[in-house]
């Protein structure tokens, strides 16, 4: 028979830990106190990571929008503008990325060592299901956090770029801020929150999935790791890009 | 009683237990001897299902295992405990946690009556005063005897321990292999015991039997088994003396 590739391995893996986290979700106790448990590790490990990549995001955009305002005079657009790129893409791409490179890579790392260090052998002879103690309230925590940290990258992101176009272009609040909302509805807002909660479900069970790929020592475990990296970025892309395209014909209509 | 009846365990191409067979008596402690890498801790796994035979049956106090439902299954193992290689610690919890672990998880007790519990067995284990260490900061023995007392928790009737003394100084052995003869005359536990360390077959064991080639080839009371015509002290016992020879290296 033909060895299997690694990749298939880690395929198969990923989707056993899909079918057994719905299984485990419908049929097992509903694990309350460690999913608050995991919430607050997730919102304790990754929030000052969110914040500073959030404070370059937003100069970042506010960069461009007030160098090319001021190559073609359209500096009143600078907060709108600044404000329409972060809470319709920046802040749920930009997130989404550093919240798979520090929560993702470490659900991978820690499931995977406990695998080599028969802690999850030691579970499951105490009678405790993996998926259960393990995956559930990582998984479920991370869709909730994701959008928390989206929500938290909108404020920094948005109050750093005034803050800079203040500094670099002297635009006063009521300026940066006077059209911004006026063109931004809730419904932008809440397509971004909605992708990211999508997001934070599939980047988080696609890592803690990868953590019961079969490692034998840390080599193969630090190539699993980079495969659960590998795969969220492509993963929260595609999600990115599917419901961004859908919800944009939805509201505009399709590209003519 | 456990029962393991022609077991056949394959890794890719490799087949490692080729219709083993074996009976675990109530009450007594039997020993598995075998070389390193032989199949002792895939056979443990098997009876606890953690792996899956590609064929052979398994009773568990008369009841078939490996056909059971998952219900069944879980039922079945739960009068098993198993200490595992290096103890497999939580090492996110201090030691009194690991130890309150199980009973806490399954909400089997009070949290006052757990505390209680859990003094207790670190006292009869000998760790009362590491209760509040993490366990990057135990040595190899002292992770054993939190292991083995969080194993004891869930009161098994049945106790697997996986190369309970690999790795450990001859003082930390030594300690760890009372422990194990304390355990299973004060609380009457079943004892399994896969090792290929000889002085704690001779400390322990009652029935001696080694597994060799997939199967377990012998199986014998200790007092025969350490007898220079029997089959065990000839292919594995004395096998070390027979090999320096056959090298030129005796030391006699």
């Amino acid at each position: 028979m033909k060895p299997k590739s690694e990749w298939a391995i880690a395929r198969n893996t990923i989707l056993s830990a899909y079918r057994d986290f719905f299984y485990w979700l419908y049929i097992g106790q509903f694990p309350a106190k460690e999913i608050w448990n995991q919430f607050r590790q997730v919102i304790n490990d990754g929030w000052l990571t969110i914040f500073w990549g959030s404070v370059v995001q937003g100069i970042f955009v506010m960069w461009l929008g007030g160098f090319y305002g001021d190559q073609f005079g359209g500096y009143r657009w600078l907060g709108t503008i600044t404000v329409f790129g972060v809470l319709r893409e920046f802040s749920v791409l930009m997130s989404s990325v550093l919240f798979a490179a520090r929560v993702g890579t470490a659900f991978t790392v820690e499931i995977g060592s406990m695998q080599m260090s028969e802690q999850i052998s030691a579970l499951k002879i105490m009678d405790i299901e993996p998926t259960t103690y393990l995956v559930i309230p990582r998984v479920l925590a991370s869709t909730i956090a994701l959008p928390v940290f989206v929500g938290f990258s909108f404020g920094v992101a948005i109050i750093s770029s005034w803050i800079l176009s203040d500094v670099f272009w002297d635009i006063s609040f009521q300026q940066f801020f006077l059209n911004a909302f006026n063109y931004i509805g809730g419904d932008i807002i809440a397509n971004s929150l909605t992708r990211s909660f999508i997001i934070g479900f599939v980047v988080s069970l696609n890592a803690v999935g990868l953590g019961f790929y079969p490692c034998d020592g840390a080599q193969e475990l630090g190539r699993t790791t980079t495969k659960s990296m590998v795969i969220n970025i492509f993963s929260l892309l595609l999600i990115d890009l599917i419901i961004g395209m859908a919800s944009t014909q939805i509201s505009m209509g399709a590209p003519s | 009683m456990i029962v393991v009846e022609d077991i056949w365990v394959k890794f890719g191409s490799k087949e490692v237990l080729k219709g083993l067979n074996l009976e675990i008596p109530e009450g007594k402690t039997t020993v598995i001897l075998g070389r390193s890498g032989i199949g002792k801790s895939v056979l443990l796994k098997c009876i606890l299902g953690l792996l899956q035979p590609i064929s052979g049956r398994i009773f568990i106090d008369d009841k078939e295992f490996l056909s059971a439902s998952k219900a069944q299954k879980k039922e079945l193992t739960a009068c098993i405990g198993m200490l595992l290689q290096n103890g497999a610690l939580f090492d996110s919890m201090n030691v009194e946690d690991n130890i309150a672990f199980p009973l806490a998880y399954h909400k089997r007790a009070t949290p006052t009556e757990i505390k209680k519990k859990v003094y207790e067995y670190a006292e009869l284990v000998g760790i009362r005063d590491s209760l509040h260490l993490m366990p990057k900061d135990l040595s190899g023995g002292m992770r054993r005897k939190v292991a083995l007392a969080r194993a004891i928790m869930l009161h098994p009737r049945y106790l697997f321990y996986d190369e309970p003394t690999t790795g450990l100084d001859p003082t930390s052995s030594a300690i760890v292999e009372i422990l194990i003869r304390q355990l299973k005359e004060q609380l009457n536990i079943t004892t399994l015991v896969v090792t290929h360390d000889i002085e704690l077959v001779k400390f322990l064991g009652e029935d001696v039997a080694l597994l060799e080639d997939g199967k377990i080839l012998y199986k014998e009371a200790k007092t025969q088994a350490f007898k220079e015509e029997s089959p065990i002290f000839q292919s594995f016992i004395a096998s070390r003396e027979r090999i320096q020879r056959e090298q030129g290296f005796s030391n006699r």
